[in-house]
């Protein structure tokens, strides 16, 4: 954002080229405070698009891990409330707890992977995303045969997939146990949940963005602006830690589809994906296939080095 | 002066919003259904070894299985391009007495249904991964307790005649901010 300039405007009111002159300073200070309130009048002019200014309860209310069943009912249901009626549809809003003895882990095949970004979108449409300004939690990254330099890898290449002496790795989230975007967040608006999964509550977060800047697989997303999501491609099931529409000013990514998979069900990447690259599980489940993986496999994790212990693993075929 | 003109010019910046930061005049555009497609590449797995709608046996149970050299295998399907490398009898995998079937080692039959083992005459580590789930896919639940898991057949993804996993078309990339070291975005 360094090209961000401000209009030139010149106070049209004064003599031509007389800056200071005929101008008291008790006149000035008195322009100068009008100046200023409008300034900030106008700072504040995104308030007026917010259709509903934020309730006093909501200004109020207590951090997540605080809040009772009552408390938590009560946000849920404005919350239903300003979906619907921002979206016209009445969403389905659960907030399912952690399932007991279960901990997410996630693997990938990088030897499989052929690149074709079914995942990145299966994300998009499940997780309510912004299409525009464009918000994706997966990036596949192209890389040479033989080297793992992530910094020149190839975001944005197009066409028949997979090119012979490429592979393709999609980094998303890492799931750290060990998360330095935790640590950073000066509100406590982003924690691990008890599956492992860290999670965002977009009521609480102030986006100051220090977690995206702490996090070493850039997985972290800023909302710019307010997300813009077609109403028609809305998915009315949604959680609260998870999927459901975000505001202008809050962090997002991914959440291993929360809403999915405390169900039991499959997160939407790994659901979509044609090559069988990507495998998710309880990893506390010694038959589940991630157990099998870790055992089997010659897996490993990316930039372990930085110490943040991730539960995303990357494998290959042997 | 400095800050009066600084003031009025920040007035004029957040109210005119020239970065577009607020509201937005048209409809975000949607996502194409085909990029998020559950379908397996080759489609849904058939009910049974037919060739155009018509089972085997309707034509095979009358014929009599060739006598002379099985590699031979005429004209009629002239349609089944076999590129299974070193695989190039028809009848390593199809059971040439009972043709709704699929042959065993022992050429003992295997059904449509079973059609993974047939594989795994010949491919035991892949099926060993597969049945754990390192390799292939599973759809559905993770969790067994709460829903059904479907584990895809081999032939879902992979052509058993001319089996390498075809080319894709990537979906759009990113139109984000660019991270390279070398983009001046961002
Ligand atoms: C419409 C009738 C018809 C159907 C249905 C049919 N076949 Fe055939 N098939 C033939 C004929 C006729 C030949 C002999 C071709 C030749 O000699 O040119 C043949 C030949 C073959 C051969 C070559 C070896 C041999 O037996 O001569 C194989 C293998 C074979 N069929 C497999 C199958 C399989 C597997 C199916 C089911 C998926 C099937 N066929 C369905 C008519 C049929
Ligand atoms: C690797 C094992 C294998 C070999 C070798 C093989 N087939 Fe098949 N064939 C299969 C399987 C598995 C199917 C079922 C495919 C499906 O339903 O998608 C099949 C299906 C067929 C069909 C019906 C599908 C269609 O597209 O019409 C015909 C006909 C057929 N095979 C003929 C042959 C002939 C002729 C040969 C020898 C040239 C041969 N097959 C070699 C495994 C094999
Ligand atoms: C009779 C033994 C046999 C059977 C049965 C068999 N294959 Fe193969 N398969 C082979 C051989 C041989 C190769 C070639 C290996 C090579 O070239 O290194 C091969 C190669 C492959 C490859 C790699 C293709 C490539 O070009 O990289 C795939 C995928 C494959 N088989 C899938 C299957 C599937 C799916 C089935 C079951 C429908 C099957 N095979 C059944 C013998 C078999
Ligand atoms: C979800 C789709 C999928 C399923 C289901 C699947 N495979 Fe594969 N298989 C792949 C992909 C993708 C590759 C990699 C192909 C490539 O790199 O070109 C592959 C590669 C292979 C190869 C080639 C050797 C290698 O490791 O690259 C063999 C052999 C093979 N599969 C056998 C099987 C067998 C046997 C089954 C069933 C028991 C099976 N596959 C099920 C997607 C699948």
């Amino acid at each position: 954002m360094a090209d961000e300039k401000l209009p030139a405007g010149r106070p049209y009111f004064h003599p031509e080229g007389t800056e200071a002159s005929g101008i008291t300073r008790r006149e000035f200070l008195g322009v100068a405070a009008v100046g200023l309130a409008a300034a900030t009048a106008a700072a504040l002019s995104p308030l007026r698009q917010l259709a509903d200014f934020p309730t006093l309860e909501d200004w109020l209310r207590k951090h997540y891990t605080e809040l009772t069943p009552r408390d938590k009912e009560a946000i849920f249901e404005r919350i239903r409330a300003q979906v619907e009626k921002d979206y016209g549809v009445r969403p389905n809003l659960t907030d399912q707890p952690p399932l007991d003895g279960v901990m997410f882990a996630y693997a990938l095949n990088i030897g499989r992977c052929v690149g074709c970004r079914r995942c990145v979108y299966a994300c998009v449409n499940e997780n309510n995303q912004s299409r525009d300004p464009q918000i994706q939690y997966i990036r596949v990254l192209k890389m040479k045969k033989g080297s793992i330099d992530v910094e020149t890898a190839e975001h944005y290449y197009e066409g028949e997939v997979p090119d012979p002496d490429h592979y393709y790795m999609p980094v998303q989230c890492n799931q750290c146990r060990n998360p330095p975007c935790v640590k950073v967040c000066p509100v406590k608006a982003t924690w691990p949940e008890k599956d492992g999964v860290v999670v965002v509550d977009y009521n609480w977060c102030i986006g100051c963005r220090y977690c995206e800047a702490a996090c070493p697989y850039w997985a972290r997303r800023f909302n710019f602006k307010k997300p813009g999501l077609p109403k028609e491609e809305l998915n009315p099931n949604m959680g609260y830690l998870s999927n459901r529409p975000r505001e202008k000013g809050v962090m997002e990514k991914c959440h291993f589809c929360l809403q999915r998979t405390r169900a039991g069900r499959y997160p939407a990447c790994v659901e979509v994906c044609p090559t069988g690259s990507r495998k998710f599980g309880n990893i506390l489940d010694p038959d589940s296939e991630i157990s099998n993986i870790i055992r089997t496999k010659r897996v490993y994790v990316l930039k372990e080095e930085v110490g943040t212990n991730p539960k995303f693993y990357y494998y290959f075929n042997v | 002066m400095a800050a009066l003109a600084a003031c009025i010019a920040a007035a004029l910046y957040f109210w005119f919003d020239p970065l577009g930061a607020g509201e937005r005049t048209s409809e975000p555009p949607a996502v194409k259904p085909a990029y998020y497609d559950t379908t397996p590449v080759r489609g849904r797995l058939k009910t049974a070894l037919m060739t155009e709608g018509t089972p085997c046996g309707t034509c095979h149970d009358s014929m009599d299985p060739p006598a002379v050299d099985p590699s031979k295998r005429g004209t009629f399907h002239s349609q089944i391009v076999l590129r299974h490398g070193a695989n190039v009898r028809c009848f390593n995998c199809h059971n040439s007495g009972k043709r709704d079937f699929f042959s065993g080692f022992g050429g003992e039959p295997i059904p449509y249904s079973r059609v993974e083992t047939l594989c795994a005459k010949c491919h035991g580590p892949h099926y060993r991964d597969w049945q754990q789930g390192a390799h292939g896919r599973r759809n559905g639940y993770w969790n067994t307790a709460m829903g059904e898991r479907k584990t895809q057949v081999c032939i879902v993804c992979h052509d058993p005649h001319w089996p390498v996993f075809k080319p894709l078309r990537a979906a759009p990339a990113p139109r984000t901010l660019r991270v390279t070291a070398s983009a001046e975005e961002h």
